[in-house]
């Protein structure tokens, strides 16, 4: 069925819905949705998959519930409707809190993210040349397994609403990462990695992943700095400056700023799966979340980063926000339902419109409060060897091998590919099983050194995983090279 | 709105037909599901949703070259089911042989596999939902004390084929995963108790409900206290003790990923005493309450396995692929799921109400759930994760406080090494994940299980 025959339709199914009691309907109807998955292990092409998707999800509000439905069936939209409202008309029977959307403008739209060269138009053979070419790189005597892997995603999106709204949206997705795994004298492996990331421009088709800069010339390196490792000793169990490396400090800030600056998180609405946070509705414009030098966005107007999306899953345009202002607290990660119920509950208006953070990863999934890009303002610091210059004794951490985090956010604990001590402001030796880990707050506030823009990198995240029935969503952090006093190191 | 076991064989068999006359080598596996999640949160049903989908995946085989094409669809668009049948044979076309042998052999016939589907907890509505919600927690949610949680319900229909023979090996099961959190509007803790089921019949909200009482009672009457991070005596409860096991399977019981260097147990350790004697754990298809698997996707009929039997350690999983690259023998571990089993001990702790009033000479943690568990080192076999929904400290003198969350990290040797005692009462665990497609799954594991020399390596000063 073309598009506007399929357009005409879901209009009729959502008219049709509002007459039978809704008070809000939308769709998203997903025409096509194309991935590919290559996987090089050993050299071996272990995997050359390819998918395609279609499917159409609609979510009713009723008496202030929600219902939702999904199909992967086109010839099925009329019983999708029926079967969101009467989900809704179920859910309605236990409410606490009526759901209420913030007012909005509803728009009509297109949007299509920066992509230069299409991933499924390049044939199959180039793109597994590129990954033995990588793979060739890789290859070394210490290395006893190696490991090449992209993913591509397309789709396509059409969202309408019965405020009028009408948003077409293609996305291009696409993700890289390398690994390389050694094993010690005594037997014990590591492994080192590197991501397929940015600096914030340029686009994000398949020439990103075919630019060497950005992905292949970084094989070598990895493989040396295993070598490092394998010969490496333990990482000391110590209190030292943390300087953290955009290959882990976008994890960091992921987990304990993005996830912790959730609304719905806050509210209680991921308390059986995901967790809360300890962040309180009292906390904004009073909280002091990190030093002077952290001030961090959600910004989902770079143009080149899985966290840009042209506009959310309400329809919202995006926005770049300013979530913590020079240490404090001043705003989150919010949509349409959560920004009233919030204020509401606070007794007074700490959101004025939605932040445009409700996203959903298909059709068969709602849309919830996901991160953007959570990106942390470049500093006045300097380079990397700036910083090190005034760390008196401090360990350098770089690759995010491991990461566990409490169910409120108030506490984590990381494990990283790679350390180099730091003494007396010169980087020494490389460690290895490098960890730390300390109660979120204490962490943020000992933030002590902030790098320039040119440390700043723009780190892609694949898979952040939320919500029930549950989601995987591609965000991305622009971060640069942080340092923080007195961690707990080595445990 | 699911398709009709014949509908789905007779699919099958069309499209077998369909790739036989163009002469392509091909594996399928057909997946339709029915889910029906409610979402509770604050104390009011935040989301109901249901889904109907349905998959084809197509593996085709030129030589030692695969390519893989997967469409998500509805059945009887024909055309977009051969589709992917030829776009996986193009894929395999100028894909690059691997440098080892890759086996393609004929689906084994074997019967249906669908003896436990039960279509009434598939079918299960809103209000059965809401009923169980409101029965499990009568009585106990105030302005202060709130229900979250879920009841996810549905069905999974599902067919394996290949071009070798004219074989259709069909596979149904109902499930439902349950869990209801209670929660403090104020002080941030939470409690939880579980529940699944493979039928309708074994939904039991008031069972669910006993565990809700016992915990809220010790949550809102006993101190809260930040215990000192060190060794401790741990009684993991069995949702904890499922997420440990669960992680062997990668990073200890999984052959492949052996041969790569990324696990804690080696080959050499086979037929050796690596955990305590009283731990035996088995991959186990026959146990039904795990969601199992008569076959797996290359129709190879799977059989009860002993991976770990009185702390010896028996046996690797090796599904086809990695058994195809190191020469190994494939276990029938081509599957979605795995079907764990770790055989109950003789301790006669039943619930939790028995463990509180157990005599005990030390003080011992009660952990009843790990939070997002990961793995700190894979050959060192180190995790480490946060307890949650309704840790206990049961003091030696008698006593109960509440412990502040607090975060072990260990080695999985240790873990499953100084394990004091196993309880002789068997939980089933659904271990169930919601991305993707609809996958139940559980591990049966024994109700509590006491740990010595813990490492408790953070504690937290609050909720």
């Amino acid at each position: 069925m073309r598009m506007n025959d399929m357009r005409t339709r879901l209009r009729d199914e959502i008219a049709r819905t509002m007459r039978c009691g809704a008070s809000y309907v939308d769709v998203r109807y997903c025409p096509r949705e194309d991935s590919e998955f290559l996987l090089l292990m050993q050299g071996n092409l272990k995997s050359v998959d390819q998918s395609s998707t279609t499917g159409v999800g609609v979510r009713v509000l009723y008496k202030g519930a929600w219902g939702f439905a999904a199909a992967s069936s086109r010839d099925a939209i009329a019983a999708v409707f029926a079967h969101a409202f009467a989900n809704a008309e179920a859910a309605a029977r236990l409410v606490s809190w009526p759901i209420e959307l913030a007012p909005r403008t509803p728009v009509t739209a297109r949007y299509e993210s920066p992509c230069a060269e299409d991933v499924f138009t390049v044939p199959l053979h180039d793109k597994i040349a590129l990954l033995q070419q990588i793979d060739k790189r890789l290859t070394h005597p210490r290395v006893v397994q190696r490991m090449a892997h992209m993913i591509a995603v397309t789709k396509t999106m059409l969202f309408l609403d019965s405020d009028g709204a009408d948003i077409e949206k293609t996305i291009h997705e696409i993700f890289a990462q390398m690994t390389v795994v050694g094993v010690e004298a005594n037997g014990m492996s590591q492994t080192r990695s590197y991501d397929l990331r940015n600096r914030g421009q340029g686009t994000r088709g398949w020439e990103s992943l075919r630019d060497p800069a950005r992905f292949s010339a970084h094989a070598p390196r990895i493989v040396e700095e295993l070598c490092q490792v394998l010969d490496a000793p333990q990482c000391p169990k110590d209190e030292r400056a943390v300087i953290l490396l955009p290959g882990i400090m976008y994890l960091q800030t992921h987990e304990v700023i993005g996830h912790a600056l959730e609304l719905d998180r806050i509210l209680g609405y991921e308390l059986s799966y995901a967790g809360g946070s300890f962040v309180r509705l009292d906390d904004f414009g009073r909280l002091r979340y990190g030093s002077e030098k952290l001030t961090v966005r959600a910004d989902a107007t770079l143009p080149t980063s899985p966290g840009s999306f042209g506009y959310d899953d309400d329809g919202i345009p995006c926005q770049n926000n300013v979530l913590i202002d020079r240490g404090m607290l001043t705003s989150a990660i919010t949509s349409r339902q959560t920004i009233l119920e919030a204020n509401k509950k606070a007794g007074r208006q700490i959101f004025s419109a939605s932040g445009g953070c409700a996203r959903a990863s298909a059709y068969n999934r709602v849309p919830l409060e996901r991160m953007t890009n959570i990106n942390i303002d470049a500093g006045r610091d300097g380079t990397l060897d700036d910083i090190v210059r005034s760390t008196a004794r401090g360990i350098i951490l770089d690759g995010a091998r491991s990461w566990s985090i409490g169910s409120n956010r108030e506490q984590f604990h990381f494990a990283c590919d790679i350390g180099w001590l730091v003494e007396d402001g010169v980087k020494k030796g490389v460690v290895k099983n490098p960890t730390y880990g300390m109660d979120t707050l204490p962490f943020w506030r000992a933030l002590s050194a902030v790098g320039d823009a040119t440390t700043s990198e723009l780190v892609w995240v694949q898979n952040c995983g939320k919500g029930l029935p549950s989601q995987a969503m591609s965000v991305g952090h622009a971060v640069p090279i942080c340092r923080f006093d007195n961690v707990l190191i080595g445990r | 709105m699911h398709p009709a076991k014949n509908q789905i064989k007779e699919t099958l068999r069309q499209l077998l037909v369909f790739a036989n006359a163009r002469g392509i080598a091909a594996e399928f596996w057909l997946h339709a599901e029915h889910s029906a999640l409610m979402r509770f949160a604050n104390s009011a049903i935040s989301l109901n949703t249901t889904e109907d989908a349905l998959t084809l995946s197509v593996t085709a085989h030129r030589g030692n070259a695969l390519g893989s094409y997967e469409v998500t669809t509805d059945i009887t668009h024909v055309d977009a089911l051969q589709r992917a049948i030829l776009a996986a044979d193009e894929i395999a076309q100028h894909a690059v042989p691997v440098a080892y042998a890759r086996r393609f052999t004929p689906m084994q016939p074997l019967s249906d596999d669908d003896a436990a589907f039960d279509e009434a907890l598939c079918a299960l509505t809103p209000q059965a939902m809401l009923a169980f919600m409101q029965d499990a927690t009568r009585g106990l949610l105030s302005d202060t004390i709130q229900l979250s949680g879920m009841v996810s319900c549905g069905g999974v229909w599902q067919a394996a084929a290949n071009t070798l023979s004219d074989t259709v090996l069909f596979h149904a099961a109902s499930d439902a995963n349950i869990s209801v959190v209670l929660s403090h509007a104020k002080d941030k803790w939470e409690l939880q108790a579980t529940h699944s089921a493979t039928t309708q019949r074994e939904l039991n909200p008031a069972a669910v409900r006993a565990q809700l009482v016992l915990l809220l009672e010790q949550y809102q009457h006993a101190p809260q206290v930040q215990v000192t991070a060190g060794q401790f005596s741990v009684v993991f409860g069995a949702d904890a003790l499922a997420g440990l096991v669960r992680f062997c399977a990668y990073t200890g019981f999984s052959g492949g990923n052996c041969r790569r260097q990324l696990t804690f147990l080696k080959e050499a350790q086979l037929g050796q005493k690596v955990f305590a004697d009283a731990l035996s754990i088995t991959d186990d298809p026959i146990a039904r309450a795990t969601f199992p698997y008569a076959f797996d996707l290359h129709g190879l009929a799977r059989r009860p396995f002993p991976i770990v039997a009185q702390g010896v350690f028996k046996a690797f999983m090796w599904n086809r692929d990695d058994a195809d690259e190191f020469s190994a023998k494939e276990t029938g571990h081509s599957v979605p799921s795995l079907s764990f089993v770790v055989a109950p001990g003789t301790q006669r702790v039943a619930t939790l109400a028995a463990l509180l009033a157990m005599p005990r000479t030390t003080d011992l943690l009660y952990i009843p759930y790990l939070h997002y568990m990961n793995v700190v080192n894979e050959t060192e076999g180190i995790v480490t994760g946060c307890s949650r929904f309704g840790a206990l400290l049961l003091r030696a003198d008698g006593s109960v406080a509440v412990p502040f969350n607090l975060r072990i990290t260990e080695k999985l040797q240790n873990l499953f090494g100084n394990i004091a005692w196993l309880a002789a009462t068997c939980t089933a665990v659904n271990t169930s994940g919601t991305y993707g497609r609809r996958t139940a799954t559980a591990v049966l594991a024994p109700a509590f299980t006491q740990v010595n020399n813990v490492s408790i390596t953070h504690t937290n000063p609050s909720f």
